[in-house]
């Protein structure tokens, strides 16, 4: 027999019972669309943090300083971990020799415990500082500068840019924003103890993180100086954190393989990237195991549906191979028809997934922006990848499903199948 | 002992025709297993059949003339002896073999006709053609000439249902011609038919004989009997008596 009519002959035999098609593949279409629209939340979700962390720059080493183990607990305010070996600004210079190197930016950490406030404009308000290192949380979107301009990098950075939303807070309205940049503006900060010290900085920029603001690293290098009372705690403490910005991504690695062996750690975004993989792989295998349990399912009434109709046309098969069906015409003929119901329902069931997820998609989005939380839709991503993979695996379901009843009909007697009524 | 079998020039029994013997059945015994013990259907059966001959198989339910007919299409396989079909043992012959035989040298007529219900007649004759892989224009082209042989071509369109018995039969024999087939082999072909029906059937296929195929029908009905050269009658799986005649309504007497 010629494949395309093993073919005509297998889907002909499908109209001629619609109803019962229909209804056994109702089981796939369930099950892929399942899959489809868990792995597509999935794809989606991997795809948003993927961004963002790409954003943050793949090629960025954080290099930071090992510190002690029995210190490693005792992260408080006053507590002040001596690294084994600080990064100071000889160890800065030698990371910016590097081969591969394109810029290295030292960064200081601000104490905790601090009670701060700041005076500008003549006014003066309560602040927070956070570390120039922070990130925003992974959903936020990427902070931009909207007035003046981003702090100076490196270790000679000085300035201050304030959050949009902190001035909010203060009641400085956005028009009035602008006329900050270039103002001397004054930190004053005191101890629980009650020392106290002034700290003139220059408003240099606005941006729109979520809270306080953040100082260049000489100016926070010269807050930490005083709070612990060690002018050289760049020689004894070093820098909290040097990001090293290699030329490329295969440069990045080879930095940070440099840099781990002065007996620093060091991490790449890329590490993180494969974790972050790693895990939805985990997590997208997770999801899809529910659908592939109601596969299991509709496959085990394919199965049971091609036993009737095989059951059905037994008289049908002899007649057939009397007229000259070899055995493997007549498994093929039903191995075909199986595996049509499994990509019928596969098709349903990838249409319906689709249609599902623009649903799922659209209720998010109208509830996040109801709640004023914009993060950028979609949610979920079906990709040709997921698509094809979806109608290869339902093909493959009813496929499976219907060896042992084709091989069954295969295997029958031409004789006993003619003399069956 | 194998290694002789084999090899059945060197068995006198197992020699394969000659020339014009297109079937030669040697001691053939087929016995079943029936829950009630053995049963033999077909009990040492030696016979020739020339090529072109027309051969009654007659005999009482259960004498073994359908077994018989069964070995011959290669639907079923001797217990012992030789059943030679142009040159090939089917006792001994591979499931490709087989396959093939029933491909290309045999057509099947059934007393119940066993026409696919779905399929229009000329789908139904289209299948055999189909099966041996024959594309689809020139499969068209040929099951509308053989329904047009039996006088059916306006109705190639129709489905089983729409037929009469008369029709349906020949519809069957058309299907029984698709794959040029030198041998025929009728089993009842007129059991489900009226008589006058049956008549115009048993002419079609006597027709068909006489240019040139080798026809086999296994019948009880000594009308339909009349119509062959040879009828060989058959009681408990053996043959009981051939007769050769001068088949009714042969207008040369031959």
């Amino acid at each position: 027999m010629r494949p395309l009519d093993v073919l005509a002959t297998g889907l002909g035999n499908l109209r001629r019972r619609k109803i019962r098609t229909v209804l056994t593949s109702i089981g796939v279409w369930v099950g892929i669309l399942t899959v489809v629209t868990m792995v597509s939340l999935g794809i989606g979700l991997q795809a948003q943090i993927t961004d963002i962390i790409k954003q943050w720059g793949l090629e960025t080493v954080f290099v930071g300083p090992k510190v002690p183990q029995q210190a490693a607990g005792a992260f408080n305010a006053y507590a002040r971990v001596r690294p084994d070996k600080p990064i100071t600004p000889a160890v800065v210079a030698g990371f910016r020799a590097l081969p591969g190197v394109a810029g290295v930016e030292p960064m200081m950490d601000i104490p905790e415990g601090l009670n701060l406030s700041l005076t500008f404009s003549g006014k003066s308000y309560p602040f927070i500082l956070v570390d120039q290192s922070s990130r925003e949380s992974l959903f936020q979107q990427q902070v931009d500068v909207t007035a003046g301009h981003a702090l100076p990098p490196g270790e000679t950075g000085r300035g201050l840019v304030i959050s949009h939303r902190y001035l909010n807070g203060q009641g400085i309205l956005p028009a009035a924003e602008a006329a900050l940049i270039g103002q001397q503006a004054v930190l004053h900060a005191e101890t629980p103890r009650g020392d106290k010290a002034d700290f003139p900085l220059t408003i240099v920029g606005i941006d729109t993180a979520t809270r306080g603001g953040k100082i260049g690293t000489a100016d926070a290098v010269g807050l930490k100086q005083w709070w612990f009372n060690a002018p050289d705690i760049l020689q004894t403490d070093g820098y909290a954190q040097v990001a090293v910005h290699a030329r490329s991504l295969n440069e990045a690695s080879q930095v940070a393989g440099a840099v781990a062996a002065q007996g620093f750690s060091a991490q790449t975004l890329q590490l993180l990237l494969d974790q972050v993989n790693r895990i939805f792989l985990i997590v997208e295998t997770m999801l899809s195991s529910i659908g592939i349990l109601a596969l299991i399912v509709a496959s085990i009434g394919i199965a049971n549906t091609m036993i009737m109709a095989i059951f059905e046309r037994t008289r049908e098969i002899g007649v057939l191979k009397a007229l000259g069906a070899s055995n493997g015409d007549v498994l093929k003929m039903f191995v075909v028809e199986s595996a049509a119901i499994g990509l019928l329902g596969g098709v349903c069931g990838v249409i319906g997934g689709w249609l599902l997820s623009r649903l799922l998609d659209w209720v998010i989005h109208n509830y996040l922006t109801s709640i004023q939380v914009s993060i950028p839709a979609p949610f979920f991503i079906l990709t040709p990848a997921l698509i094809a993979g979806a109608l290869t695996f339902a093909t493959v379901i009813g496929l499976l499903a219907g060896i042992y009843p084709a091989a069954r009909a295969a295997r029958l007697d031409p004789l006993t199948a003619l003399r069956h009524e | 002992m194998t290694d002789l079998l084999d090899r059945p020039q060197l068995l006198d029994v197992s020699l394969p025709p000659a020339a014009p013997p297109i079937i030669r059945l040697v001691d053939v015994v087929r016995r079943y297993k029936m829950g009630s013990g053995p049963v033999t259907a077909v009990a040492g059966i030696s016979l020739d059949i020339a090529a072109g001959e027309f051969v009654a198989l007659m005999g009482a339910s259960g004498s073994g003339k359908s077994s018989l007919l069964n070995l011959l299409g290669g639907l079923d396989r001797p217990t012992t002896g030789a059943v030679w079909v142009a040159d090939l043992n089917l006792a001994r012959a591979t499931k490709k073999q087989l396959v093939e035989h029933r491909r290309r040298q045999v057509g099947f007529i059934f007393q119940s006709f066993n026409l696919l219900l779905h399929r229009s007649a000329l789908e139904n004759v289209e299948l055999p053609l189909m099966l041996a892989g024959v594309a689809g224009p020139a499969r068209h082209a040929r099951a509308a000439a053989l329904l047009a042989e039996v006088g059916l071509a306006e109705r190639a369109d129709h489905r089983p249902s729409q037929l009469s018995g008369g029709e349906q039969q020949r519809v069957a024999i058309a299907r029984a011609l698709a794959n040029e087939s030198p041998i025929l082999l009728a089993d009842e072909p007129t059991g489900n038919l009226d008589s006058t029906t049956g008549a115009g059937v048993m002419q079609l296929l006597r027709d068909l004989n006489r240019a040139g195929r080798t026809l086999i029908v296994v019948t009880h009905d000594p009308g339909v009997a009349a119509y062959a050269d040879r009828v060989v009658h058959l009681r408990d799986g053996q043959i009981l008596r051939i007769e050769t005649q001068t088949p009714d309504g042969r207008e040369d007497g031959r």
